[in-house]
């Protein structure tokens, strides 16, 4: 390698016979030009402009011809005369074909001469839309291909990317997020809780970002060899501009968000059991007496609509006081109990540039609370950038980004302490404030629950006496050093490193109705762990181009030392001393847990692109990654790539109609791959913390998976076409791309008998295949010099199938555990992400059977996909004279939900459905063993509930497909009425997020309210929190 | 000029340096294989580890077991049902197969391949083979047909699937696993002093071997008489080490504030105002005023919070709960319904404060059961030592005394007193007669149990007793049902849904071999 390198540096040859100088401007701005490469062309040699945009030459004699090039702007060519001063203008290209978008490790190319599908994102469009703490929420529906989903996880969640489909059956199919040429990580890092904390992308400021490109297919990614299975997302960020004084931009945002019922519930019977209203009981002989403790009664009733009719009467409620039995609509008991939400979001931004060098440093603060009380964000972002040109030759760069989150209360879902459960499953007559007066015991200071089954725990308990915090500190960046030997040869070293601390603590309050009594002191927990990790790449690359007549090469190689290693020291404590101090040292039982893991990756790869004529191009890359955490046997594997790209419009130049101003074909074929975890290949034990009755200590084998030494990471095989046309002076444009991604060697745990000491088996044998068409469409309606309409039209169609699973296994469930219904799992010869649950038990006709008026369960059945088949979005961009207004409707569909929120509605007797049999009992639409007709009544609890008792989901089971308008927002450019004073630059946007559901299948709910980050949930709703309407306003200044 | 050349120069050295330094490591891979070790795991454990592992057994099946036996009384339904309604629900039928095979079976068949050849930690090896053929009696006993011979080796011999056994096949195995173990031990050879049963001692390890081939022997008095017989000769026989006879002798695990009874957080959690003291229980120890009540059963003012209100522990004032009802039927149905405070039935209740406390001791072999084992041997006949009465009273002595253990003295205070056992042993159902021995052993033997409901169970299918009237729940499942032919009772669990999809084939064979996989399947002890 080194013998290369030498080769290259040996190759500068200089030819001295006549000195040409000259400087070269942009047409534009007629501002100089650093960095344009001079070549004398058919040679090898050739200088680049300095920072003015001068540049000195020699050539051998007058009929040499000088080569000027620059990224973005057409190449000229001068014929060098008898002249010694050539200064040149150079015209920046206007049409899409030479624009330059930034691929795989930073490389900048023209769009032109990829054989790929790579798209560059607009980024004035998620400024001006963007009211999300996390930016890649406002990504939703704008890129073909990319699938966006945004949990409502309160105001830290993250956002969920998928690209082209999920490669893996794993739950974690995230795309790489690579800033500034480096990788950065994305995941998660979700707590034992089921709370949403965020990803990685949320703490890079949307106000920062240059550019973004999504790198979509294995062939654009493949030089990211095992990261690339599910693209990959480039951000650059700002970094100033060279020659430009002192810049001052200042962005104030403010949004309020409001919690969105979609419920259209029963609300003809009030609170109660078995036909009772609390207060009432039934005697042995069938008459209805007062009870003796109405209090209880209302206490234990609470999440129950199995009272009497609605009539206005006085009950003793919850809150021991008289009120009227009285419909209570869920959009009321949101009013009641959820607040608007507020984030304040302040950023300011300098920058500066001279001739040899820009910076950029910038700051934001975002203050943000959630809909529930004490839930709240808050977020600092440093970001600073700086480029140096240490000699005409050489820069150095360096980027540093630092966010400081501290997260409170993210919204739980599911069961125990999940707020927005208790509130959706309140009885029709509740009034959510009555629950809160009080909420405790003012003696014993325990929880007073609001009905017998106390996991659905009271709200306002788990709002005022749970907490939750995560403070998170993070630094990614890098710094870098390039030197452009020669205007063809360059190298670049670059080192870059992602730290970040986290710590976590959450209580289970003392005194909460759900928690078993302690055997002694005080019951309730406490948990707190701090976790750290670091990535470090270290990566060089060396590049070389050159043109040899109609023939241009274009060449790089390069290698990566990727090292990882987390640590995280936790402990978690049960039963104080004291009563109401959450401290690791007041707890009684402590068990403290520790965890490491480390890994390397080293890399080496190597590009080549040939073009022929500027309308051919060829792009070969291949890159080969050693794993430590594989079998050093069979540790080191290769990922080839091919792309080609041809523009029929410049080969046919002469012949194509006027009105057909670009046509590109692309093809391309990539292998690349996945990732393992460490220590997956040995046989590991522990010990417990805690000795058995503090005498005895004891430990066992770790895991329920049999580890596999012969493990392998999977691998993505996918080809791609595709097509870009831009007709009538770009008044139409469409982009298409259709591909085929094979995974094949997924790492599956299989599922194994129990009986056999572990529950699964770790094996490579999955096949997955994805395939799908994705098209962007762009028409101009109208362009004139005050109105400007753009309607960009993009649709994503992608088809997943489950090829092949371990052996003969037809089946593989993923779903995590849930003490509700719903099961997922994938299945051979379906598309991935399969529903699954219990039907009725049917007859041989399919008739369903029941037994004294009751149905039972049944097979488990398929429902469908939980993954969207096609999704898109229509938007469009007016500008008049100085307003702006961007409209965007995106749909998603093909894909199904299970709904728990369902499930508890008619299990408890709040749906619609559960009115019928109210009075008399249900009778069924059944049929008996003997195939009669159902006559049977059963009382309606007993019948509904059932559900629950038998197991059978086949009614909670819906269509999630849905049409939306996302966004309405409004820009005006004030500028014009600040010119000439010290402000360069003034706007205001004002914009609304989900402005209206348009149409949708599911009956009470929001079919985006799926708040499971994993994907191996993703169609199982568990009442999370309320999907929310956001309203926000921005000021942007620039001096 | 040659400044900048020389500038250039160490530039292009500094590069080629970076160069040299990035791949000084000659290969792409060097330490890789130390850095895939994990520094923090142990790559090996003491095989005494796994056996205080091993030997902590868990949660019966109590929404079936306490509930077949009638102990318990649950009147809500959902996820909740089981023995109380005699319906499926796969959620609470695995219990016990989870627990064992997870735990009992996954460590003791580690440290008996660990060990297999390691002579110097024989007595190790031997308790893990104690343990692992007390574990599989209980999986026999609730489940019939079980993966036996392969079970616990995916890791040692690449078993993933294991092939079920013949259960008879298996007790077989277990009659030479537990004779040849408990002869093997041997205080001369290791001493397993961090064993938490009994700290090592290797006599008391021979009467828990001995006790618990006792067991299985008298699980063939149905079945094949002689059969029952050699065992119970082989297993008491004096040369042999003998078995339990009092407290000191039970297998007991002893649950904390650290490790809780994971049965009996039930009885403080979300659902703790549900866990009525069955009827027949209650209605039996309150004919016999037996003073072991109140260590089981309480009334509370306000079942639904933890304290429970006022607790009442006079005998006189419980009231067990009947079965055949539910939530709302229970209030017609019962004609001494006590009324309801909130969501709560006001019945009896598991006692929070003793047997259901969370830090509740649980017994799963004890001098109690053993001793009343030995009555029935000696009442038919199969031993000659002392007599049926003796070893019968010695029995309910044993569980007297054992109940205490469960208050929060434990031990230290009072103890049911001797005055007060003698009563009891005076009552006129209570004084043993020969002529009604067997069932007055086996009614004792049920009342032993309370908290081990599987050996309840299992000892109440073998015996007949005690003669428990079928609940018959409307809407209960077919096979138990009396109208189509079957007895009423739930003889057998069903495989756990995980099993009969990911070990299909061999479950099915079972299920072939078995004649069914529901409720009325019977053991091949369990004749009719």
């Amino acid at each position: 390698m080194l013998l290369v390198f030498l080769l290259f540096a040996g190759l500068q040859v200089v030819l001295a016979q006549k000195t040409i100088k000259g400087k070269v401007i942009g047409a534009a701005d007629k501002n100089p030009l650093p960095g344009v490469t001079v070549l004398l062309k058919s040679t090898t040699s050739g200088v680049i402009t300095d920072n003015n945009g001068n540049y000195s030459i020699q050539v051998p004699n007058n009929q040499a011809v000088l080569q000027f090039s620059y990224i973005g702007f057409a190449t000229q060519e001068v014929t060098v005369g008898t002249q010694i001063v050539i200064d040149i203008t150079l015209a920046e290209t206007v049409t899409q074909m030479n624009e330059v978008i930034v691929t795989a490790l930073g490389i900048k190319r023209d769009t032109k001469s990829i054989g790929y599908s790579a798209t560059s994102v607009n980024t004035d469009q998620i400024a001006t839309s963007n009211n999300n703490t996390n930016f890649a929420r406002s990504l939703v529906g704008k890129v073909a291909g990319v699938n966006i989903s945004s949990p409502p996880g309160g105001p830290g969640g993250s956002a969920k990317l998928r690209i082209r489909g999920q490669s893996s059956f794993g739950g974690y199919n995230s795309p790489l997020i690579v800033v500034n040429g480096v990788p950065i990580t994305n995941s998660s890092r979700v707590e034992a809780s089921d709370a949403d904390f965020g990803d990685g992308l949320q703490s890079i400021n949307p106000d920062d970002i240059e550019s973004m490109t999504v790198l979509k297919g294995a062939p654009a990614a493949a030089l990211y060899g095992y990261r690339a299975k599910d693209g990959v997302i480039i951000i650059t960020t700002k970094s100033g501009t060279r020659g430009s004084g002192l810049g001052v931009e200042i962005t104030s945002s403010f949004t309020a968000d409001e919690a969105l019922d979609f419920t259209d519930l029963q609300y003809e019977y009030g609170q109660g059991e078995y036909g009772l209203r609390p207060g009432t009981k039934k005697l042995v002989d069938g008459t209805i007496v007062p009870s003796d403790n109405p209090l209880a009664d209302a206490r234990s009733t609470g999440v129950w609509s199995f009272g009497t009719k609605i009539d206005n009467k006085p009950f003793l409620a919850y809150d021991n006081q008289e009120h009227p039995y009285s419909a209570f609509p869920m959009k009321d008991k949101y009013k009641a109990f959820y607040n608007i939400g507020t984030n304040y979001t302040n950023s300011v931004a300098i920058s500066s540039g001279s001739d040899r060098g820009s910076m950029r440093a910038s700051f934001a603060n975002t203050d943000a609370k959630g809909i529930i009380e004490r839930s709240e964000y808050k977020k600092k972002i440093v970001d600073l950038n700086m480029n140096y040109s240490l000699s005409k030759k050489i820069t150095a760069a360096v980027s540093i980004n630092y966010s400081n989150e501290f997260n409170q209360n993210p919204p739980l879902s599911t069961q125990d302490m999940s707020i927005p459960t208790a509130v959706a499953t309140m009885s029709s007559t509740t009034d959510p404030r009555w629950i809160s007066n009080p909420y405790k015991d003012p003696v014993t200071g325990n929880e007073i629950p609001f009905c017998r089954f106390t996991n659905r725990t009271n709200p306002y308990w788990a709002v005022y006496e749970r907490t939750e915090q995560v403070y998170k500190d993070r630094v990614f960046g890098n710094t870098s050093l390039r030197w452009q030997f020669t205007p063809w040869l360059f190298a670049q070293g670059r080192m870059g490193m992602d730290w970040n601390s986290q710590s976590h603590n959450a209580n289970g309050p003392t005194g909460t109705a759900s928690t078993p009594a302690a055997a002694s002191g005080f019951n309730g927990s406490f948990s707190e762990d701090f976790s750290k990790g670091r990535e470090t790449n270290l990566d060089f690359l060396i590049g070389a181009n050159h043109k040899f007549g109609k023939f241009g090469f274009d060449a790089a190689v390069g290698g990566n030392r990727m090292y990882q290693k987390y640590e995280g020291i936790s402990c978690s404590v049960t039963n104080f001393y004291i009563r109401g101090l959450y401290t690791i040292g007041n707890g009684q039982v402590k068990s403290p847990g520790e965890s490491f893991s480390e890994k390397k990756v080293n890399s080496l790869y190597g590009t080549l692109n040939l073009s022929f004529n500027d309308y051919l191009f060829l792009n070969a890359t291949a890159r080969n990654d050693w794993f430590s955490t594989l079998n050093p046997k069979s540790n080191s594997y290769l990922y080839p790539s091919i792309s080609a790209s041809f523009l029929f419009t410049e080969a046919l130049k002469g012949i194509k109609p006027s009105w057909f101003d670009y046509g590109k074909i692309r093809i391309g074929y990539a292998e690349v791959g996945g990732d393992t975890n460490p220590y997956t290949n040995t046989l590991y034990y522990y010990m417990n913390t805690n000795q058995f009755d503090g005498t005895y200590p004891y430990g066992s084998i770790s895991g329920t998976t049999n580890p596999n030494p012969d493990l392998k990471p999977l691998k993505v095989k996918e080809s791609e076409v595709g097509l870009e046309l831009i007709f009538l002076d770009r008044r139409i444009s469409l982009d298409m791309a259709a591909y085929r991604k094979n995974t094949v060697d997924e790492i599956l745990n299989v599922d194994i008998s129990n009986t056999s000491g572990f529950l699964t088996n770790k094996v490579n044998v999955g096949k997955l295949r994805n395939q799908g068409i994705e098209a962007l469409l762009t028409i101009v309606p109208v362009r004139s010099q005050n109105f400007n309409w753009e309607v960009g039209f993009n649709y994503t169609y992608n088809e997943s199938k489950v090829l092949q699973l371990a052996g003969g296994q037809t089946r593989l469930d993923v779903s995590g555990a849930t003490p509700w219904i719903g099961l997922m799992s994938h299945e051979v010869g379906m598309p991935l992400g399969s529903i699954r649950g219990n039907d009725y038990l049917r007859d041989a006709q399919g008739r369903i059977v029941t037994v004294n008026g009751r149905f039972s369960v049944g097979k488990q059945i398929t429902y469908g996909s939980a993954v969207p088949k096609y999704w898109g979005g229509l938007l469009n961009t007016f500008t008049y004279k100085i307003f702006r207004l961007f409209a965007q409707v995106d749909f998603k569909g093909g894909n199904k939900i299970m709904s728990n929120s369902e499930y508890n509605w008619l299990r408890a007797g709040h749906s619609k459905e559960s009115l019928l049999g109210r009075e008399g009992g249900v009778v069924f639409p059944g049929f008996n063993t003997d195939g009669s007709p159902n006559t049977t009544a059963v009382e309606a609890e007993l019948f509904y509930t059932d559900y629950s008792g038998k197991k059978v989901h086949t009614p909670f089971v819906t269509d999630a497909s849905f049409i939306r308008w996302r966004t309405l927002a409004i820009g005006v450019d004030l500028t014009r009425l600040v010119s000439g004073t010290f402000i360069k630059g003034l706007s205001v946007n004002g914009n609304i997020n989900n402005v209206l559901m348009i149409k949708s299948n599911m009956k009470n709910l929001d079919p985006e309210c799926i708040t499971n980050l994993s994907d191996s949930d993703m169609g199982i709703e568990k009442c999370g929190a309320p999907t929310t309407r956001t309203y926000g306003v921005s000021l942007n200044i620039k001096f | 000029m040659k400044n900048i050349f020389s500038g250039i120069m160490k530039t292009k050295y500094a590069l080629a340096t970076l160069l040299i330094l990035f791949f000084s490591v000659s290969s792409c891979d060097k330490g890789f294989e130390e850095l895939n070790i994990n520094p923090i795991s142990p790559a090996s454990l003491d095989p005494v580890y796994m056996l205080v592992n091993a030997q902590q057994f868990g949660t019966d099946s109590w929404h079936y077991e306490a509930e077949i036996v009638q102990h318990l009384q649950l009147l809500i339904g959902g996820q909740e049902e089981g023995g109380n309604r005699n319906t499926v629900t796969y959620g609470v039928m695995g219990g016990r197969w989870d627990a064992n095979y997870n735990n009992q079976v996954k460590n003791t068949v580690a440290i008996i391949e660990i060990l297999k050849d390691v002579p110097e930690r024989s007595n190790v090896y031997n308790m893990a083979r104690i343990i692992k053929a007390l574990t599989f009696q209980w999986i026999v006993d609730t489940y019939g047909d079980a993966p036996y011979f392969e079970a616990g080796k995916a890791y040692f011999e690449n078993i993933p699937n294991p092939k079920y056994d013949n259960a008879e096949l298996i007790y077989d195995d277990l009659v030479k696993e537990l004779t040849e173990a408990t002869d093997a031990l041997d205080a001369a050879k290791d001493k397993v002093t961090g064993e938490m049963y009994f700290k090592g001692d290797i006599a008391q390890w021979k009467k828990l071997g001995n006790s618990a081939l006792l067991r299985v022997g008298m699980r063939y008095t149905k079945y094949d008489l002689n059969k029952a017989k050699t065992i119970v000769q082989k297993a008491t026989d004096p040369a042999r080490g003998g078995v339990m006879a009092v407290n000191a002798d039970n297998m007991v695990i002893k649950y904390n504030a650290t490790q809780t009874n994971p049965a009996n957080g039930f009885c403080s959690n979300s659902t703790m105002y549900n866990w009525h003291i069955g009827k027949p229980l209650a209605d039996f120890m309150m004919t016999n005023l037996d003073p072991r009540l109140q260590y089981f059963s309480v009334r509370y003012s306000n079942p639904n919070i933890a304290s429970g209100g006022t607790s009442d522990t006079i005998m006189a004032h419980q009231l067990g709960c009947p079965y055949g009802f539910d939530d709302a039927s229970v209030a017609t149905g019962d004609p001494n319904w006590p009324g309801k405070n909130g969501g709560a039935h006001l019945y009896s209740l598991v006692n929070r404060s003793t047997a259901g406390r969370v830090d509740a001791w649980l017994y799963y072999l004890t001098a109690a059961q053993t001793n009343l084992l030995m009555a029935e041997a000696r009442e038919r006949g199969f031993i000659t030592t002392s007599t049926a009465q003796a070893y019968y009273e010695a029995g309910i002595r044993q569980h007297m005394l054992q109940a205490d253990s469960w208050s929060y003295t434990r031990g230290t205070a009072s103890p049911i007193s001797n005055s007060k056992i003698a009563n009891y042993l005076a009552r006129p159902n209570i004084a043993y007669n020969s002529a009604t021995g067997i069932k007055q052993i086996n009614e004792q033997y049920w009342i032993a149990c309370f908290l081990n409901w599987g050996e309840a169970w299992a000892n109440r299918r073998r015996s007949g007793y005690p003669q428990l009237t079928p609940i018959g729940f409307p809407g209960e499942d077919q096979y138990v049902m009396v109208s189509r032919g079957y007895d009423g009772f739930i003889h057998r669990l069903l495989y756990t849904l995980r099993e009969l999809s990911c070990n299909q084939a061999n479950a099915e064979a079972a299920v072939a071999r078995m004649g069914g996989d529901n409720f009325s399947i019977r053991l091949f002890w369990d004749k009719k």
